[in-house]
């Protein structure tokens, strides 16, 4: 997580080192998650301890890549806060397509702080399945309960319902921002 | 003297800040591209240095929307590396630049010849730089998306590899 800074207009206090995944032939630097059920962490971003220490506090968790799948079965993204699920996106029906392009913002807020803090989110997906655009959303979070006094992370992770060798999610950028209540 | 180089994809926002650093009385060159389709505000893109680079892009068997392999971009640089040359030479000042999104292709042709550069790199949500290039071009969002990837897996590259030699 990057050095928390303070803005005079009280937008946003701090970032978190933005996480681009997207390396000039380096495609390992990509988060590949295919012929699998096993769920896979593709983005992962440190928050100290006290980093979300006021009601209201937010972050924004984004990720875009490219799914291929076989036509059958769904990729789940889960927002964590540490092992703590706060808020899961299944994908729309995926057409027997490839590559199709796609983005999901997640959003959480804090609604208490402390030992017993709890975080609320929300998750938007766009997918460009041909030539429709389709979307996926959960805005009827009800959040969960997380330590947010002790050093955690927030995770991003991906699971598909069957493996198969087209059942393919590539996630090529991502980050996650912080900002101030 | 400073050398500020605008990196980035197409449709990222690159003349927009082009534009900030030509008003801020940085030359961005002797001749620029003005304003068009889907940009009405002037795309401050060097027209010399938009040709030069289209045609390392050629040589290297591409193009903007299809980048070439970076070692063929590298050896185009090299068979009109005299030309490159002087396009710097003719345009250097105390403090000049130049914007073309292509440059994020060939900017390793260029490294040579420049002195102190700084690069200014622009980095706009991929899915939307796919939306903009399909209403603009038809581009198809899927492989905008991919171009995207492209641009930015380039630039991330090259940045990387800088700021490991500084």
């Amino acid at each position: 997580m990057g050095t928390r800074c303070k803005w005079k207009n009280g937008m946003q206090v701090f970032s978190g080192n933005p996480q681009m995944i997207a390396t000039g032939g380096n495609v390992t630097s990509n988060q590949q998650v295919a012929n699998t059920t096993t769920e896979t962490a593709v983005i992962t971003e440190t928050v100290y301890g006290n980093t979300l220490d006021s009601t209201g506090m937010s972050f924004r968790a984004y990720i875009a890549g490219e799914i291929s799948s076989t036509g059958t079965g769904d990729c789940t993204f889960t927002l964590r806060y540490g092992t703590t699920d706060i808020i899961a996106l299944a994908t729309v029906s995926l057409a027997d397509e490839d590559d199709i392009p796609f983005r999901i913002n997640f959003t959480g807020h804090v609604l208490t702080a402390g030992a017993t803090g709890k975080v609320i989110a929300s998750a938007f997906g766009e997918f460009f399945q041909g030539t429709k655009l389709e979307f996926a959303a959960d805005t009827a979070n009800t959040g969960a309960t997380v330590d947010l006094t002790a050093d955690g992370s927030l995770n991003i992770t991906a699971h598909w319902d069957a493996a198969s060798a087209d059942n393919d999610v590539i996630i090529t950028h991502g980050w996650i921002e912080f900002f101030n209540a | 003297m400073k050398t500020v180089i605008v990196l980035g994809m197409h449709r990222s926002a690159t003349s927009l800040v082009a534009k900030g650093l030509f008003q801020a009385g940085v030359f961005m060159g002797p001749e620029l591209l003005g304003p068009g389709r889907g940009n009405e505000h002037g795309h401050f893109e060097d027209v010399g240095l938009l040709h030069l680079n289209d045609r390392i892009l050629k040589i290297a068997g591409g193009s903007w929307d299809r980048p070439p392999d970076e070692e063929n971009i590298v050896l185009a640089g090299q068979q009109i590396e005299s030309e490159i040359y002087a396009a710097v030479k003719t345009r250097q000042r105390q403090l000049w630049g130049w914007k073309d999104p292509r440059t994020t292709l060939t900017i390793r042709c260029y490294m040579p010849f420049l002195t102190n550069p700084i690069f200014v790199p622009c980095f706009r949500d991929p899915m939307d730089v796919a939306r903009s290039l399909n209403s603009r071009d038809g581009m198809s969002i899927e492989a905008g998306y991919k171009l995207a990837r492209i641009y930015n897996e380039r630039l991330i590259k090259f940045l990387t590899e800088r700021s490991k030699l500084a």
